[in-house]
């Protein structure tokens, strides 16, 4: 009789330690997941404005007008002799959904970000006001963020989280 | 009862190494935390650095007649015009620092406090110095180099203070 307890008892247990197993390489995997996903997050928004801002720091170069062609909180066209060559070229930044598309000229637009929730421009005047007043512009504020879509569960809180990540910077271009 | 107590122990031994990757999930998570507010410290110190940029040289700075670097403000002179002085600081938004400031190195001693999107309280300061043109090192005379050093800090999310530096010449 005290075998078959052993064997009852040690059964219980070993059942025990397999689904605590279970749980540990489910908690872990999720754990990993989610660093990944935040990583390739990040990693999407810091491309999407180091583009941005490449262009941002030419902004006006060579133009003799107001750089701006369009200008409001979610798009942005602007004029700078990119190439350096004596001609002016365009670039137009816009949001359709939750992507960013780039256009360059009248080449076809070049979709940069995709997630994207949040996409926003601010122009500032010398003062460090907000201005609608092109001429008055010196400097330009970028919020973005972007998210998965897809959720994942964090296994320390049970909670359900769509990575995401958000940045925002000012550019100061050279030639406003 | 030699195979439940065999069974115990190795219950037990993996019962400490969850408990050990429990604490390893939640160190991850808050690294994840420091790793954002890094990211956004990263933007914050750019564009401060980027406003630097639109500055002239030097308050003595003038762009049509070859001047000597001794004619530049002096090392230890550094630093905002008593007219250039401003209140409250660290400055706060909207910073008065970019129409106040006219040159670089009035940014030397110049702090603000930035609300970044959901991290509320960076600390930044800023120090500005001129560096000696081959060495690149601190210079106690005037140089056609200066150097500006934005540090940026967060009490709680930051472990440790980030620097960010660039040189600015004439």
């Amino acid at each position: 009789m005290a075998i078959v307890l052993d064997i009852i008892g040690s059964l219980a247990i070993r059942g025990a330690i397999v689904l605590v197993m279970l749980r540990l390489n489910v908690s872990l995997q999720q754990t990993l997941y989610l660093k990944t996903a935040n990583a390739n997050v990040r990693s999407n928004l810091a491309t999407l404005v180091a583009i941005i801002e490449t262009d941002f720091r030419q902004l006006g170069y060579g133009a003799s007008t107001t750089p701006f062609l369009v200008s409001d909180s979610s798009n942005v066209k602007f004029i700078a002799d990119f190439s350096n060559n004596g001609t002016i070229d365009s670039v137009y930044y816009y949001l359709t959904g939750t992507e960013v598309y780039r256009r360059y000229n009248s080449t076809s637009a070049v979709r940069i970000g995709r997630g994207v929730t949040q996409f926003k421009f601010e122009y500032y005047n010398v003062s460090g006001v907000q201005t609608a007043v092109l001429d008055d512009v010196v400097s330009v504020k970028l919020s973005v963020a972007m998210e998965e879509n897809y959720l994942i569960t964090n296994s320390s809180d049970g909670q359900q989280y769509r990575p995401s990540a958000t940045s925002v910077h000012q550019f100061f271009p050279q030639n406003l | 009862m030699g195979q439940t107590m065999i069974t115990g122990a190795f219950f037990l031994l993996l019962i400490t190494s969850v408990i050990s990757a429990n604490r390893m999930i939640g160190e991850s998570n808050a690294t994840t935390y420091e790793g954002d507010a890094v990211n956004l410290a990263v933007d914050v110190a750019r564009s401060v650095l980027a406003e630097t940029y639109r500055k002239k040289f030097d308050a003595k700075y003038i762009d049509s007649v070859y001047q000597a670097a001794s004619v530049f403000t002096s090392p230890t002179a550094l630093g905002p015009e008593v007219s250039e002085v401003f209140t409250p600081s660290p400055d706060v938004a909207p910073f008065q620092s970019f129409a106040r400031y006219d040159d670089v190195d009035d940014y030397n001693g110049y702090q603000r406090t930035v609300d970044a999107a959901g991290v509320k309280g960076f600390k930044v300061s800023v120090s500005v110095y001129y560096v000696n043109p081959d060495t690149f090192a601190k210079s106690t005379t005037q140089t056609y180099l200066k150097r500006v050093e934005v540090s940026i800090e967060h009490a709680t999310y930051m472990k440790t203070k980030m620097t960010f530096s660039s040189l600015v010449s004439l």
